[in-house]
């Protein structure tokens, strides 16, 4: 029969297998009364209609009617009623100790909670794993479209790095970087697994939000789980009535704390200083060549360009609108559950003509057939519109070009375009932003997954689920004619890229639950296939007859000149699974799993094994154990291991592909075209196999003082090997390809979590909760091969990036992208300084003075050193929440200590180097023999002693602590009487992002990523080179529901 | 109990489920890439000789950034020279470039890293096009002979790149197959046997090339026989270099163009004085242009018709050398020249000068285009630009024209010649092959004032009528040719270092123009360490100690 089995396609399989499950269970019970009575909540007293009831180790049951009643025959006085109801915690009690009426508790009561972990739901008080819950509820009226940046601060050991720019990404770390390329967490929405950011998801729609941080909780996700695991539920209906909420809110953003930059005046009077400095007689095209530099009335020879004074950095920014609506239906009974929702986003950037814009809508519904099979779906659809513009780049960033702009260039010249400045190449800041205001990146992006879930005697279910991921992108970059002083383009360019890609996952699953007498039992067993493909398609043309954005399409333009490309890449991934658990007693809890995975994207090694267990053991259960203090403790162990397998897809395999970058030839010396020609696509490494971490964690959890007091602490040691790195190789192979993907060297994280908090009594008229998170991480490169000096960006991405700057590097016994240089050991004041020191030449007094690390007596590159890291020692954040009758009010701090920033911002802006670029206010503090009492280098043109180059002068401690926010909320009393039913209004007012403290003088001392979609991307960590600020946002909101 | 008989029955099926449909699942078949097996298919195998020449420009990879690895070296043949500055936005603009322009580079120096990647990648390509082609059955044996000779031709190049930059540098052949075979030391042979082998990749080249080339980008077998000539040029063989000139001359196949101006016309870029060009395309369907002159981008020199980038800026003192005295001859007295000196009429086909018409754009060049005109002077980039108003010129990112870079024209050929009789005494000769350069110059159309009624400037240039005194005057009288009619494509600095000079010439320089460009202050050119730029930091790092650093780096 097994071979028969083999023969047949994987249909015929599905359709065996579910045959031959059935054929193995067949009911044998029988019963006797019948049982009544109304189900509320604990809390509010409010009716519950749809609460599930069942008969337990059966599929016996019913469900509460509008009333909240419910009636079920066929019982007996042996047997215990299972009440179940989304959202509050399920109870069982025996008949013969039924009440008529049972009241239900919102799961939201601390300690209660039910956690949805790999595959399956447990209690929390049953987990021996780490993860971490978000209050999604109090999280969702901030203001922003992106899920992770709601959760930012709020669960220790999880932190995450913002772009801040409206719609754009974030990354989100958990205990600390695990690896070198791919750091980001894997998320399960509805049990199907996504990679890439959860963008499409509206806040509103989400249920819960978990992270599974320790291995043996991630374990079951395998090989690409590595870096934790976020877990997202979303919301079902639950009410035999239709319920109807709507939450919107609109609100204000402003920047805040913009670095002061030279004003006109200024600027020349500080060139003057640095050519005098120079022994130059100061003269400029602009500034004249007096004694004095003078504002000229014209900036051009046509006198079209009046000079004026503009504060640029604060040219760029304004007060910008935000807002977000959502409303949603939801209705469900025993049999059926309905979930329907629309919302919509909105925010313009504080950055001017920035902008993003989201619709969307889900439908999720379930159905109960025959009793035991339930079958449903989870549909979401949304589709985004952003505007965005370059920023944290040291070349065509918006914001280090607004910094950089000459202060005396207006705005506008008379003929009302956008002026052009006569000291630099750099574009109208305001022209460049208003140029692009139309190029919106257009993104759809459907996800959902189907279901049916067949629930056999003994608490067996059997669950198939079917995921699908699809995702397209369109975007039509115009560029128009301009002509600016010193900077123009000719010609107007369309560039149009258009990208899709889709992803399917297929999972089935076993689940059985299982006791006797103190023994409980829970068996998971499973498979998954996943396939990704993804496909990109760009092309572009000159030459628009106008800039009408009716007419941005590849047709309009020049046909002569047209240009393409495209390409594509496919991938998949089978897992097996298992996972067994185990309660003795309540009292000793075990968990083991394991996972198969096999990746296509390896050669000789596709599968890996990823094994882990946990310990639990429930301190309080014991009969030794009596404290009216302690409510519950529980101490955990985990250990589990996990991988990694986030390689560019083929990269086992030598190929060849025709690159229209660098593989064409004019050969037969055509001006217009060019043969195609083969390069060698990458080196193939077939023996490329996974990346594993291994991570050992402790962890006790306590509630204390009648539940008023929770306690989690969790200690964590993770070791991460054989990292996937794209490893160089000798120089000599070649610049196309000089690196191949290669497993080696180790990284190290360790860290201790805490979560304490404190609710005072929910009954009372006031109460209040109080909860503080925190957690310190420290990660290390531990080893790399001998021939391997330090892993750094590559060259290729260094000048746009860094404008050439190496500043950081990954070595051996540093974290991950700390920074790189000369250490600056303040201004020499004099000769005889200079000459005391180790030979620098160049060196002026007022000159940087770099410290001789190797102590050779002569300063050259092999006294670099490392000079910072971007990770902070630890982070807290810290909750209140409280409330007062129909009065609530919470107030989040969110704190990181002990990190540095690199600020790149200062190699335009405090060295005359690059003359022609507008400098910071901090060079009118520049050292001169009258002012030598500072720390910004003397001015200089023709800097010798090269005070520019990469030095800890740029490095800044960037510990904050934020005000991250405020909101104050009321609920207004018996608003039901308006609009009848169960009816309730709250409105809140918020603020958010309202002060910060630190010591940092740059724009914000939450620097993320240069870019959240490279694959370097954690290569290059707090390096300001002007990002995309965080506003501060006011907003004024409402929740209604029907 | 029979529910766990039943249980494992199930999990046993849902194994067996599992494990029926994986095996093509996982299957890794690259989509858009051609298997190691498919490149050897006879067109295929052309792709691959087409990517040899492609990494020609210096393009490698995706980044913008050819400028830092360029074909026409105006980084490493022209700034570190006296002709030329780094010009752009300050001396932090691309202050990798500014640090090698005050000897002050060093193993780390981007620019140093990625002209040897380019430069290697270039011979990996060859030797890989080479490989294939060996074993490829499906392509004739005729056809296969004319292709791998003409990756001996690219391969001889490349290396001879490398040698002139970097002096001690690891052969790499088609042997090489794993990574492993790439660490390769760089004392294995000395200095003469490296030239040999350059040579001998030219001599190779020059046996299976045919006389004519359907494709003009390919080298025909003169161009390897000029290109062998050129190898013992700076290795010092004279009279071989001497014959090979003369095989090149006497063939009759090029000669110099009319107009000195129309040689750097694109029109003319495979022209009968061109022997082997880089070949540039614009507009061709590739995304950023690339294959433009993408190396050259920088020099842009700004004004209301280009960008202002403002690099590769003419120094004071190449302008100065142009100067010419009343018989038409250099002046050569490095003193600063007004607009109404005379000068060779080649001055203004060479740079901007302010107050000179530019190109055929209708206006004057004025020193308000140049970029930090404090740092960097009023003069700009002209030769080798294309005019903005023609369809050669692209007049978007990344602002690159079609017009090819010259690895050997044919006047290099004649002052090779010239320069081989001096140094083998026949001072004559050289006379009359100098003379040839020079009375081309003289019989060309010059720059006129904007009416097109005059000449823009007084433009006076003659012949050497008298022959020269003695050997060093008739080498200093190559020395100067060679300089004027070269300027500003990449030469100079090579010349400077076979000459055995650099030291005097640039150390001279520093010291004459440190008033003027006071960047310049505390440069010095150390003789027996400047000559040559550092071996890549990343290639000692990544050679398990074979590679040696060049002398006096660190």
């Amino acid at each position: 029969m097994f071979q028969l089995f083999q023969k047949r396609t994987p249909i015929l399989h599905v359709i065996a297998f579910w045959l031959f499950l059935l054929m193995t269970v067949s009911p044998l019970y029988a019963q006797q009364t019948t049982v009544h009575g109304t189900v509320t909540d604990a809390k509010t007293h409010d009716i519950l209609p749809g609460v599930n009831i069942l008969v337990k180790g059966s599929v016996h049951g019913t469900s509460t009617d509008a009333d909240g009643k419910f009636e079920l025959d066929d019982v007996s006085e042996q047997d215990t009623l299972v009440f179940s109801y989304i959202g509050y915690v399920t109870r069982f009690i025996p008949v013969n100790n039924l009440t008529s009426t049972i009241s239900l508790t919102p799961k939201s009561v601390l300690g209660q909670d039910i956690v949805v972990v790999g595959y399956s739901e447990q209690q929390k008080k049953d987990l021996t794993g780490s993860v971490s819950i978000a209050k999604m509820d109090e999280l969702k009226s901030i203001p922003t479209s992106s899920v992770e940046s709601m959760i930012q601060g709020h669960l220790a050991g999880v932190n995450v790095i913002d772009n801040n720019a409206p719609g754009a990404g974030s990354a989100v770390r958990i205990r600390g970087f695990s690896t070198i390329r791919n750091n980001d967490p894997l998320y399960i929405i509805d049990g199907v697994p996504t990679t890439g950011g959860i963008s499409m998801i509206d806040p509103s729609d989400i249920e819960s939000l978990q992270v599974l941080k320790d291995a043996a909780s991630t374990s079951i996700y395998g090989s690409r789980a590595a870096n934790g695991v976020v877990i997202i539920t979303t919301r079902k209906g639950q009410s035999k009535n239709l319920n109807v909420d709507v939450t919107a809110y609109s609100g204000i953003q402003e920047v805040q704390n913009l670095p002061d930059m030279l004003n006109a005046q200024e600027y020349g009077d500080m060139l003057w200083q640095a050519m005098r400095n120079d022994g130059l007689t100061p003269k400029s095209d602009v500034y004249g060549s007096g004694q004095n530099p003078v504002i000229p009335k014209w900036l051009d020879p046509k006198q079209t360009i009046p000079s004026d004074n503009v504060d640029w950095a604060q040219k760029v920014f304004h007060m910008a609108p935000v807002q977000s609506y959502n409303i949603d239906f939801s209705k469900g009974d025993e049999t059926s559950r309905h979930f329907f929702s629309l919302g919509y986003f909105n925010q313009d950037g504080i950055l001017r003509y920035t902008n993003y814009e989201r619709v969307n809508g889900r439908i999720n519904s379930d159905y109960k057939l025959f009793d035991r099979l339930t079958i449903g779906e989870n549909l979401s659809s949304s589709y985004s519109w952003t505007t965005g513009v370059t920023n944290n780049s040291a070349l065509g960033g918006a914001v280090y070009n607004a910094y950089k702009f000459p202060s005396i260039t207006p705005v506008y010249n008379i003929n009302g375009d956008f002026a052009g400045n006569p000291l630099n190449d750099i574009e109208n800041p305001l022209g460049r932003l208003y140029r692009n205001k139309d190029n919106r990146q257009k993104r759809l992006s459907v996800f959902g997954n189907a279901y049916a879930d067949l629930e056999l005697p003994g608490q067996i279910h059997l669950k198939s689920n079917l995921g699908l991921n699809y995702r397209t992108f369109n975007v039509r970059n115009f560029s128009p004619r301009y002509e600016e002083l010193l900077t123009q383009q000719l010609e107007s360019s369309l560039n149009t890229e258009n990208s899709y890609s889709y992803n399917w996952i297929w999972t089935n699953t076993f689940n059985i639950k299982q006791s006797f007498k103190k023994h409980q039992f829970e068996g998971l067993a499973g498979v998954e296939a996943i396939r990704n493909h993804e496909e990109n398609f760009s092309a572009s043309r000159l030459g628009f007859p106008t800039t009408d954005p009716n007419f941005r399409y590849l047709s309009a333009g020049n046909g002569s000149d047209q240009k393409n490309s495209g390409s594509s890449s496919e991938w998949s991934l089978f897992s097996l699974f298992g996972k067994l658990n185990y309660n003795y007693a309540d009292r000793y809890l075990a968990s083991v799993t394991l996972r198969r995975d096999g990746s296509s994207k390896l050669g000789n090694n596709k599968y890996g094994i990823f094994p882990a267990f946990s310990l639990g053991w429930r301190i309080s259960q014991e009969s030794f154990f009596s404290s009216s203090f302690v409510d519950d403790l529980k101490l955990r162990f985990t250990w589990g291991q996990n991988g990694n397998q986030d390689i560019p897809p083929y990269s086992t395999l030598t190929s060849y592909t025709s690159n229209p970058y660098y593989s064409n030839y004019a050969l037969e010396g055509q001006q217009n075209a060019v043969n195609a020609g083969f390069t060698q696509t990458r080196n193939g490494n077939p023996d490329l196999k996974w990346e594993t971490t291994t991570q050992t964690g402790v962890g006790l959890d306590a509630t204390l003082l009648s539940q008023k007091v929770n306690l989690s602490v969790d200690y964590y040691f993770k070791k991460t090997k054989g990292l996937l790195v794209e490893r160089p190789l000798s120089p000599t192979i070649g610049g196309t390809n000089q690196t191949i993907w290669d497993n080696v060297g180790s990284m190290e994280n360790r860290g201790l979590e805490f979560l304490v908090g404190y609710n005072s009594n929910l009954q009372n008229e006031f109460n209040y909760n109080i909860s503080l998170n925190g957690s310190v991480n420290r990660n290390k490169l531990n080893s790399l091969p001998g021939d391997i000096d330090y892993i750094g960006l590559p060259g290729s991405v260094l000048h746009s990036t860094n404008f050439d700057q190496e500043v950081s590097r990954t070595d051996v016994g540093q974290p991950i992208a700390s920074f790189y240089g000369y250490v600056a050991d303040g201004l020499f004041q004099n000769n005889q300084e200079i000459q005391n020191h180790a030979s620098q030449s160049g060196a002026q007094p007022g000159d940087i003075r770099f410290k001789d690390i190797n102590n050779d007596g002569v300063i050259d590159s092999n006294d670099r050193t490392f000079i910072g890291s971007p990770l902070p020692d630890f982070s807290l954040g810290l909750n209140l929440g409280a409330h007062y009758k129909n009065w609530d009010m919470s107030v989040f701090v969110n704190s990181n200590f002990g990190n540095q920033i690199y600020d790149l911002t200062r190699y335009y802006l405090d060295f005359f180097d690059l003359s022609a670029y507008n400098k910071s206010s901090r060079t009118l503090n520049a050292w001169t023999p009258e002012n030598t009492n500072t720390s910004v280098p003397r001015l200089s043109l023709n800097d010798n002693n090269n005070n520019i180059r990469p030095s800890s002068y740029y490095v800044s401690d960037a510990s904050y602590v934020r005000l991250k926010n405020v909101q104050i909320g009321y609920t207004i009393p018996q608003f039901s009487r308006y609009l009848g039913g169960r009816s309730k209004l709250r409105v809140y007012l918020q603020a958010h992002n309202l002060l910060t403290i630190t010591g940092y003088n740059g724009l914000d001392p939450a620097v993320g990523l240069q870019n959240y979609s490279s694959d370097n991307r954690n290569l290059d960590i707090g390096v300001d080179r002007g990002i995309y600020p965080p506003s501060r946002t006011f907003t004024l909101g409402l929740n209604l529901t029907l | 109990m029979i529910i766990n008989m039943r249980l494992s029955i199930i999990v046993c099926c849902t194994i067996l489920f599992f494990t029926a449909c994986k095996d093509t699942f996982l299957n890794e078949e690259p989509v858009g890439e051609l298997t190691e097996s498919q490149i050897q298919d006879s067109t295929n195998v052309e792709g691959l000789v087409t990517s040899a020449y492609s990494v020609l420009n210096g393009q490698f990879d995706n980044a913008s950034n050819a400028y830092n690895s360029p074909a026409s070296n105006w980084s490493f043949g022209d700034v570190v020279s006296d002709d030329a500055y780094k010009g752009g936005g300050g001396t932090g603009d691309q202050n990798n470039i500014h640090q090698m322009e005050i000897f002050n580079d060093n193993s780390t120096t981007k620019d140093i890293e990625r002209k040897w990647l380019a430069l290697y990648e270039g011979i990996r390509r060859a030797n890989e096009a080479i490989k294939e082609l060996q074993t490829s059955n499906d392509i004739s044996q005729h056809l296969k002979d004319e292709r791998i000779a003409e990756m001996h031709f690219l391969r001889g190049h490349f290396f001879f790149e490398l040698k002139k930059i970097y002096n001690r540098i690891p052969w790499i052949d088609a042997s090489a197959t794993k990574p492993e075979d790439y660490v390769v030391a760089n004392d294995q042979y000395t200095s003469d046997e490296l030239w040999d082998k350059i040579a001998e990749e030219f001599n190779q080249a020059s046996q299976m090339l045919p006389d004519e080339q359907k494709d003009p980008g390919r080298p025909t077998r003169l161009a390897a026989r000029a290109y062998m000539c050129k190898v013992y040029i700076f290795q010092g063989k004279w009279q071989k270099a001497s014959d090979l000139a003369d095989e090149v001359i006497s063939s009759n196949k090029y000669h110099l163009m009319n107009n000195f101006r129309d040689v750097f016309l694109p029109e003319n870029d495979n022209g009968p004085e061109i022997i082997f060009a880089v070949q540039h395309s614009i507009n061709d369907g590739s995304p950023n242009n690339y294959n433009g002159s993408i190396g050259d981008r920088l020099a842009a020199p700004g004004g209301p018709y280009y960008p202002q980038y403002g690099f590769h800026r003419p120094s004071q003192d190449l302008i100065n050398a142009f100067h010419t005295n009343i018989n038409g001859l250099p002046v050569n007295d490095h003193n600063d020249i007004t607009l109404s000196d005379n000068v060779d009429p080649r001055l203004d086909h060479t740079v901007a000068r302010p107050g000179i018409p530019y190109l055929d754009l209708g206006i004057k060049y004025d020193q308000s285009w140049a970029r930090d005109l404090a740092t960097y002077g009023p003069y700009s980039p002209k030769k080798r630009m294309v005019s903005a108003k023609s369809d050669h010129y692209l007049k978007v990112w990344p602002y690159v024209n079609d017009l090819n870079y010259y690895v050997i024209r044919y006047a290099d050929v004649l002052l090779w010649k010239a320069e081989a009789a001096i140094q083998l005494g026949d001072l004559e000769t050289g006379r009359q092959f100098i003379n040839k350069i020079r009375e081309r110059a003289k019989n060309s159309k010059t720059v006129k004032t904007l009416d097109g009624s005059q000449d823009a400037a007084p433009y006076l240039i003659d012949t050497y009528n008298q022959p020269f005194p003695s050997k060093q005057e008739a080498f200093q009288a190559l020395h100067i040719e060679r300089r004027l009619e070269f300027a500003q494509e990449g030469h100079r600095f090579f010349d400077l270092v076979r000459w055995g000079i650099a030291d005097q010439v640039m150390n001279a320089f520093i010291q004459r123009e440190q008033d003027k460009r006071q960047y310049l202050r505390g440069a010095h050119f150390e003789k027996g360490k400047n000559e040559f730029f550092p071996i890549p930091q990343s290639q000692i790092d990544l050679s398990q100690g074979k590679i040696k650093q060049n002398p006096k780096y660190n």
